[in-house]
């Protein structure tokens, strides 16, 4: 079994429909660890030593926010800075965080048209990828839900929302569940550019 | 009546022109006093004949009304002296006081009986009295310097606090010397007496039953009764009730023919557990320092300068024997104590005078025949000469001993220059410059903090903060806090009208500072920014409203929400400010007005401005408010 601990960062979180379905549908586990940055720092004070040890404590981070300008709320920015810190995460020295896996779960305000061709959403999300690279850590595909706009503005018919929310909700435990179990690895993903697409494909299959 | 008048003038007067005077040479109040009062006695010598009035008679009256101060100079001792505080302290008190009364006594004693051939009673009774030193002179000398914390002042203020308490069996001893047949002086001083005609063997029993009626009123009686007259919330009945207190209990221990000192001493020593404990010191203390003032004033004025001019060769030989037989019995206390060279000096030179309490036991023993008046008057000179001395010995050791010894190297923790011109000074370490202080530590910057509470700065020097006494307001003190090197000035007091006063100033006087300035309300928070100083902090703005935070995220808000909120509110707060203060003084030209109403008026802007704040939505952070994105959106695909 795994421990997971999921680092999640909205500074107005009050307003998201989206990462408010997404939160309950992470599984009450004792191998799930929540966090909630913006929440535990309101003052940006990161106490850096113990989130190094929330880190050594677990075998899988999961990165959950929102895309802002094409990268992630400010707090979470200043977490890296200040906790991936050379000679702990990073550096001849720094093994601390080999073999943890990185993942990240975006949501974004646009739709999926908006994230393809030079605005591939896995190549904005590089940055993310090539930390977790200098970290020594597996990075899986991103697992992104889209049209955090759409949703507020009422664009979607309120039936097609509610369905898209609930499969994306299914979708965020059931990745939940494999992290813990240790049933998914970067070798396993590596066709898929993003987990959602990964999700489509085991559908089809079980279908 | 006139003739009263004229005295206290006089006395006042001296007292007035002679104290300040004495300070500023560094001898000490208790110094001054003396001089004024012999000035005095000289002035009456020479005026008194002239009314057609007794100035013998006149001391003496004046003398006795004195001796109340004296009373509640011990209830005031008993009242410092927390019995478990005692208790704590109980070894130091004992080796250093114990061993230098003692031992100080016995040499007195002998060099008495073998070298002036009086009788052992006699004897006893001088090295008891010399054996005492000045508490008024050594410990607000040490407190000038600040060395009460140094390990030298610290044995110091033991043998001292030894001496307080042992004046009372003294007191209790003295009339037991009397040499040969007791005479009617017994209970001259005290007139009426109800234990004079009672057997022997009942006395210590009526003695007894004293004390513990004393303790009976003390305990129970007290408490109820200042509970009583707190409720009335009239300050005057407090003090009269304070005063009427000591008076009682005085008289009582009179009645029994006991000493009315140790009678308050006792109270004072019950009452130091007691919730009324600093009340009763406060309301208390301005009359000791008067009654003892004129106290001491009496005792100058009944300087026998005939006696001096006629023995000054014996008197100034008995004053150096005196200091010189302390020195030597201090000395081998210290060894004993094992204190290092320069705490052993301080001991030593510190302690080696005679003391105020001398004054009031040698009167008692003149009173008891115990001491003739001729030896008593030349005893007197000696002691106010000694206590003349010490600020002398002070200096040796301050400028001579001290810098060689901490030239010579070792034992330099109390050798730090006056004058550190550290970047910050800070005006006022209570519990607002206080925080201050402790973060620019926490960073490693060293600060300079002048301060007007003694035990404050105590507390604060013994964790190492350079802490200067006194008034900030004090050019000569900010000058030698290094205000002219010193690049932040932290203005913290808890009086509004001297830091504004402090800040008018610098501004004037020294403009390149930058000052950092504690207003306690918004209307002095006007005033600052009408002195154009840029760093205001109102004392309750920070902690009230991050009180509000912290309710906001009780009712639910994110901590971040919350956070932001009180932020924007702060600078919309302060912004509020700056504008109302240009309109404060738009308005009128009264300066320092700060009464009720305009408080309200002000207050009321404040909420009215909030209203419109809360109608225009000002209290949000667009740049996360997906709304007018998604207006943009329209029902088009673009995004």
């Amino acid at each position: 079994m795994n421990k997971v601990l999921v680092l999640f960062a909205h500074p107005v979180f009050q307003t998201s429909l989206v990462n408010k379905t997404l939160l309950s549908a992470i599984p009450e586990s004792e191998h799930i660890t929540f966090h909630d940055l913006y929440e535990a720092y309101p003052n940006f004070l990161i106490d850096v030593q113990h989130e190094q040890q929330l880190l050594n404590d677990h075998d899988v981070i999961v990165f959950q926010h929102p895309l802002y300008w094409f990268s992630c709320p400010a707090i979470l920015k200043e977490w890296m800075d200040l906790v991936l810190e050379h000679g702990y995460a990073y550096g001849t020295e720094g093994k601390a965080l080999e073999g943890k896996i990185f993942v990240s779960a975006i949501s974004t305000g646009g739709d999926v048209a908006n994230y393809k061709g030079d605005r591939n959403i896995r190549d904005l999300l590089k940055p993310f990828e090539f930390t977790a690279k200098l970290c020594n850590m597996p990075y899986l595909p991103p697992f992104i839900t889209y049209g955090g706009l759409k949703i507020k503005a009422g664009n979607f018919d309120q039936n097609l929302t509610h369905e898209y929310l609930s499969l994306q909700a299914e979708r965020y435990r059931y990745l939940l569940t494999e992290l813990v179990k240790g049933t998914v690895c970067e070798q396993d993903c590596e066709a898929y550019s993003t987990m959602n697409q990964r999700f489509d494909h085991l559908e089809l299959q079980n279908d | 009546m006139t003739e009263a008048f004229i005295i206290a003038s006089l006395f006042f007067g001296m007292g007035v022109l002679m104290v300040p005077l004495a300070k500023k040479f560094n001898l000490g109040s208790v110094l001054g006093y003396l001089i004024a009062g012999a000035i005095v006695g000289i002035l009456l010598t020479l005026v008194t004949p002239l009314l057609g009035m007794d100035s013998a008679h006149l001391l003496e009256q004046l003398n006795h009304a004195s001796e109340f101060g004296v009373v509640l100079m011990l209830f005031i001792i008993g009242l410092e002296m927390q019995p478990s505080h005692l208790w704590k302290m109980k070894n130091t008190i004992l080796n250093a006081g114990g061993l230098q009364v003692g031992l100080t006594a016995l040499l007195m004693m002998l060099i008495a009986m073998y070298g002036f051939h009086l009788p052992w009673q006699t004897g006893l009774a001088i090295g008891l009295v010399l054996a005492l030193s000045s508490t008024a002179i050594i410990m607000s000398t040490l407190a000038e310097k600040g060395w009460q914390n140094t390990i030298g002042g610290q044995a110091t203020f033991a043998a001292l606090l030894f001496q307080d308490i042992a004046v009372i069996p003294i007191i209790a001893v003295i009339p037991l010397l009397v040499v040969g047949a007791p005479t009617e002086a017994l209970h001259a001083g005290h007139g009426i007496n109800l234990t004079a005609h009672l057997p022997t063997w009942l006395k210590p029993l009526v003695v007894l039953g004293a004390i513990v009626l004393v303790y009976i009123i003390s305990r129970y009686v007290i408490n109820p009764l200042f509970d009583y007259i707190a409720r009335a919330r009239q300050k005057e009945i407090f003090t009269t009730a304070a005063l009427g207190l000591v008076t009682t209990i005085a008289a009582l221990m009179s009645l029994l023919g006991l000493s009315p000192a140790l009678g308050v001493f006792i109270a004072g020593v019950i009452l130091s557990e007691s919730e009324y404990r600093h009340e009763l010191e406060a309301d208390i203390e301005p009359f000791k320092g008067l009654l003892l003032g004129v106290f001491f004033m009496t005792v100058g004025a009944a300087f026998n300068f005939a006696l001096f001019a006629e023995q000054y060769v014996l008197i100034i030989g008995l004053t150096l024997l005196l200091i010189v037989t302390k020195i030597l019995v201090l000395y081998v206390v210290g060894k004993i104590l094992k204190l290092k060279k320069i705490e052993h000096a301080l001991f030593c030179l510190a302690l080696a005078q005679g003391g105020e309490f001398a004054f009031v036991l040698l009167t008692l023993a003149v009173g008891q025949s115990v001491i003739d008046t001729a030896l008593a008057d030349t005893l007197r000179i000696v002691v106010a000469l000694s206590m003349a001395l010490t600020p002398l010995l002070f200096l040796l050791y301050e400028k001579v001993i001290l810098p060689k010894q901490v030239n010579s190297g070792k034992e330099t923790r109390e050798a730090d220059p006056i004058n550190e011109n550290n970047q910050v000074i800070i005006a006022g370490v209570g519990r607002f410059g206080q925080i201050v202080g402790r973060l620019l530590q926490y960073n490693q910057f060293s600060i300079t903090a002048l301060d007007d509470d003694p035990n404050r700065i105590e507390m604060l020097r013994k964790y190492g903060w350079k802490v200067f006494f006194g008034d900030a307001m004090r050019m000569d003190l900010l000058k030698s806090a290094g205000i002219d090197q010193a690049k932040c000035m932290v203005i913290a007091m808890d009086d509004s009208g001297k830091v504004l006063q402090l800040a008018e100033y610098l501004t004037k006087h020294h403009p390149k500072l930058e000052l950092f300035v504690r207003a306690k309300d918004r209307i002095v928070a006007y005033h600052l920014h009408q002195l154009g100083i840029k760093h205001i902090y109102r004392e309750t703005f920070e902690s009230s409203a991050s009180m509000g935070e912290a309710v906001l995220r009780s009712l639910g808000l994110r901590a971040y929400q919350a956070k932001r909120s009180k932020l924007r509110y702060q600078l919309e707060d302060e912004r509020l400010v700056r504008e109302m203060a240009k309109s404060y003084f738009d308005k009128d030209e009264k300066v320092f007005a700060l009464n009720v109403q305009e408080q309200l008026d002000s207050l009321g802007k404040v909420l009215s401005n909030d209203q419109h704040i809360k109608q225009h939505r000002l209290n949000n952070d667009t740049g996360w408010d997906e709304s007018s994105l998604i207006d943009d959106l329209g029902h088009k695909d673009r995004y």
